[in-house]
């Protein structure tokens, strides 16, 4: 079932899986992923702990080699053209994972430098993102003594930072305060307006639900829903599902728990 | 509180089975049980020979203040074995922080309590506690100590040591929690290592100097730590045990004294840990990173990537602990090697000695961070998964990397030269050519092999650590590298005592530009090699490849 987002104009997408496979070992994590997103989506990619989120982002930024199948990002296969799709895509990881012995304005200058960009661009860009999220007079900390929210940040400016077209978001609303994930929106609204994809993971829900266009759902490494949120509920049986919530859609379609099973006798 | 301690000790016990699930923790424990035998064995052998003194002395007629010196010399021991087993066997580094422990609902004076019983408990003391108990039982057996006087001294210097031994790991545990700290005690704790290496020596050449001098004026001047010796815990310990008179009361009530003192300020520092913001330093003053061009400048010949990762790396070695101990230990070594060439004045292969010590130091030299040339990737972490989601090529990803630490290198160099030339005046023009091209020479085949070590077995290390070990087979490889370039660099040196002399500089640079060709050509195949494995070192350096 291929998650058909929408048409693009020149035919291709900015992310397409066919038959995405990944195994470790004898674990499939990814299990033949269909997914096609349109380019200046902001698409919504959902799934329980474990469903193999993580492992389909970390295979469509390169960090993985998929076990079978094929991945693109804007026409260009992740295995065969890695260098022309890394030049396009921007990425925060969920484990920021930084090189926390620099400081903020050496990180940016340094991943700047990394996607080839001049000197001057990359310290008048580091210097204009630092400014707007607020860290301008933090630059020549070490990043270690950056807090995790401040790390965060500086995580989404380094993937900015070179102007991508599609930006591969994990968790980014995790750890952070309110007036940070305020300021990350609007940041990530203003990208939106530019054209820029947003392939994004989150598990709060709500955020999708305001944020995303798109979603699909990812459930033991396959994809069990696709579409926006209206597509969603019109795919409940019951007709209730006009007035359900993208997390009731979710624990409806990935967990559905038996709600017995979780009474608990002392609370009675 | 008893079931709270219960509890924490069970948890104790539990941490200590689950570390027998890994071939490491198994090792690890083989080894800290092995210590604390030997630890036992000491502490027996201690209260052994304090047996034995005072067995001596009885025998002969000797005054009765032997016995207490003796008692004192055993007490002074066991209070210094208590003071050092926490760091020896391993339990001064805390397996839970207390601070988390304060979520559940106790207060801190409970936690604390239950801090310093589990650490009377713990295994290292357990050693020592059987022979402070032999002490009383053969005093009493052998009638030299009052059983009660001496039950009471033997409890309250156990209690006393351990009070002091939980203070000091409180404050270490406090101290290393603050990362800049922690750096600072490594690198300072590995230079004071070095230092006292050496000290021997400078003490005996003192002494010979003041050989005709007489009088001692350090005995004058130490005069007035008598009564604070006096004054000492295993000194009031001995004294209370063996006399029952009204100077053991006011032995033992200073005895209590110094316990309650040491609780009371370990209770202090506790509270203070615990209070203290724990890693970030918000609010202080940004650390020195230096000026951007200082680091960024020299390597800006080369492509913007590798320029930055050269940055990069070059950055990273000199925040490192390790690499800073380097800074300070090369010129070391510059000293080391122009004493001992001073001293030598007979010549290997028609090479004078000085000139062949100091191309054998230059040759060495490309060796101070072997450990970060055979695990290139040490320090970086999850940070490594930027490499991979670039458009930098991997080779390039290798070139700027070693190309950091070159310069790192090479600013070895220079600090091991310019000491050398100090201590010995600058060497001619034909043997410093000699050198740093034998530097060079070096230098390369073992950025190559470091690479191959570096991607195929890479070891993660804590940046404030003394050492940036790399893999075990490291050493092997190194040790082989050195002995082929000796030989290569060794053939040219044979027309030392020829008139072709100045030819060895010629020949050293052909080697130098053959090995350079080599790496160029061997770089794209280290880059293959480097992407083929990129998700085993993901996996090594950031922990899991997928979730």
């Amino acid at each position: 079932m291929p998650a058909m987002m929408m048409d693009t104009v020149d035919g291709s997408f900015a992310v397409e899986t066919s038959g995405l496979v990944r195994r470790f070992g004898a674990m499939t994590a990814v299990d033949g992923l269909d997914l096609r997103v349109a380019r200046g989506t902001f698409f919504g990619f959902l799934g329980p702990n474990g469903a193999g989120k993580s492992t389909t982002l970390k295979m469509l930024t390169g960090l993985l080699t998929p076990t079978a199948g094929t991945a693109k990002i804007l026409g260009h296969d992740v295995v065969r053209e890695p260098v022309e799709v890394k030049r396009r895509i921007g990425v925060v990881p969920e484990e920021l994972a930084l090189f926390d012995r620099l400081t903020g304005g050496e990180y940016l200058e340094f991943v700047g430098r990394m996607y080839g960009m001049p000197l001057s661009t990359v310290r008048q860009r580091s210097g204009e993102l630092l400014d707007l999220l607020g860290l301008g007079g933090e630059s020549s900390k070490l990043l270690v003594d950056y807090s995790h929210g401040m790390q965060k940040k500086v995580a989404l400016a380094a993937a900015l930072i070179h102007d991508p077209d599609v930006l591969f978001l994990d968790e980014p609303f995790e750890g952070i305060d309110a007036i940070a994930a305020r300021l990350v929106k609007t940041i990530l609204a203003r990208l939106l307006e530019r054209g820029v994809t947003i392939f994004l993971t989150s598990h709060i829900l709500e955020i999708v639900e305001r944020l995303c266009a798109h979603v699909a759902i990812i459930h033991q490494g396959k994809l069990i829903a696709s579409g926006t949120m209206d597509e969603l509920r019109h795919g409940v049986p019951s007709g209730a599902g006009s007035r359900m919530t993208l997390e009731d859609l979710f624990v409806s379609l990935v967990g559905n728990p038996d709600e017995s099973t979780g009474a608990l006798s002392w609370l009675e | 509180m008893r079931s709270r301690l219960k509890t924490l000790l069970w948890f104790k016990l539990r941490l200590a089975a689950h570390s027998l699930r890994s071939v490491a923790g198994i090792t690890e424990t083989v080894i800290t049980t092995l210590m604390i035998l030997m630890g036992a064995i000491l502490a027996i052998l201690l209260a052994g020979t304090a047996v034995l003194v005072m067995l001596n002395v009885l025998l002969s007629p000797s005054p009765p203040d032997m016995i207490l010196h003796a008692y004192t010399l055993a007490f002074g021991f066991l209070a210094l074995f208590a003071l050092v087993a926490p760091f020896v066997f391993g339990g001064a580094k805390a397996e839970l922080d207390p601070a988390r422990l304060l979520s559940f609902p106790m207060t801190k004076r409970e936690l604390y309590g239950i801090t310093l019983t589990t650490g009377a408990l713990s295994g290292a003391n357990l050693v020592w506690y059987p022979a402070i108990a032999a002490l009383w039982i053969t005093g009493v057996v052998e009638g030299w100590i009052n059983p009660l006087t001496g039950l009471a001294a033997t409890l309250l210097a156990t209690l006393c040591f351990v009070g002091w031994q939980q203070l000091i790991v409180g404050l270490f545990r406090s101290l290393l929690r603050n990362r800049r700290l922690r750096e600072l005690l490594a690198a300072g704790g590995m230079i004071l290592l070095m230092l006292l290496g050496v000290l021997p020596n400078v003490l005996e050449k003192g002494k010979h100097a003041a050989a005709g001098g007489g009088t001692s004026h350090a005995q004058l001047h130490l005069a007035w730590l008598r009564p604070v010796f006096a004054a000492m815990p295993n000194r009031l310990a001995a004294r209370a045990a063996l006399r029952f008179d009204a100077g053991a009361a006011v032995a033992l009530l200073a005895l209590a004294l110094w316990t309650a003192f040491a609780i009371w300020l370990g209770w202090r520092i506790f509270v203070w840990a615990l209070e203290r913001p724990d890693v970030h330093s918000s609010g202080r003053a940004a650390p020195s990173a230096g000026r951007r061009g200082l680091v960024a400048g020299p390597v800006s010949w080369l492509p913007p990537d590798a320029g930055a990762l050269a940055a990069k790396q070059a950055r990273y070695v000199l925040r490192s602990t390790a690499g800073k101990i380097s800074l300070v230990t090369a010129p070391v070594f510059g000293i080391f090697a122009g004493v001992l060439a001073g001293k030598a004045t007979h010549a290997f292969l028609g090479i004078p000695m000085p000139d062949l010590v100091f191309l054998g130091l230059c040759l060495f030299a490309a060796g101070f961070l072997n450990n970060m040339v055979f695990n290139i990737f040490v320090w970086d972490h999850g940070g490594v998964a930027l490499y991979f989601t670039t458009p930098t090529p991997p080779r390039r990803v290798l070139l700027g990397l070693n190309t950091g630490l070159a310069a790192i290198a090479g600013l070895l160099l220079a600090e091991t030269l310019i000491t050398w030339s100090l201590l010995r005046g600058v060497p001619g023009l034909l043997v410093l050519t000699s050198g740093i091209l034998i530097f060079a020479n070096e230098l390369i085949p073992l950025t190559i092999a470091g690479n191959v070590i570096s991607i195929l077995s890479p070891v993660p290390r804590d940046i404030g650590s003394p050492a940036a070990r790399a893999s075990g087979a490291s050493g092997f490889v190194w040790m082989g590298v050195m002995t082929v370039e000796i030989v290569i660099s060794g053939v040219p040196l044979l027309l030392w005592n020829t008139g072709a002399k100045p030819l060895i500089p010629v020949l050293l640079g052909v080697i130098l530009v053959l090995e350079l060709g080599a790496y160029r050509l061997l770089l794209p195949t280290l880059g293959q090699l480097l992407e083929r494995r990129k998700e085993r070192l993901l996996e090594a350096l950031a922990g899991a490849p997928g979730s």
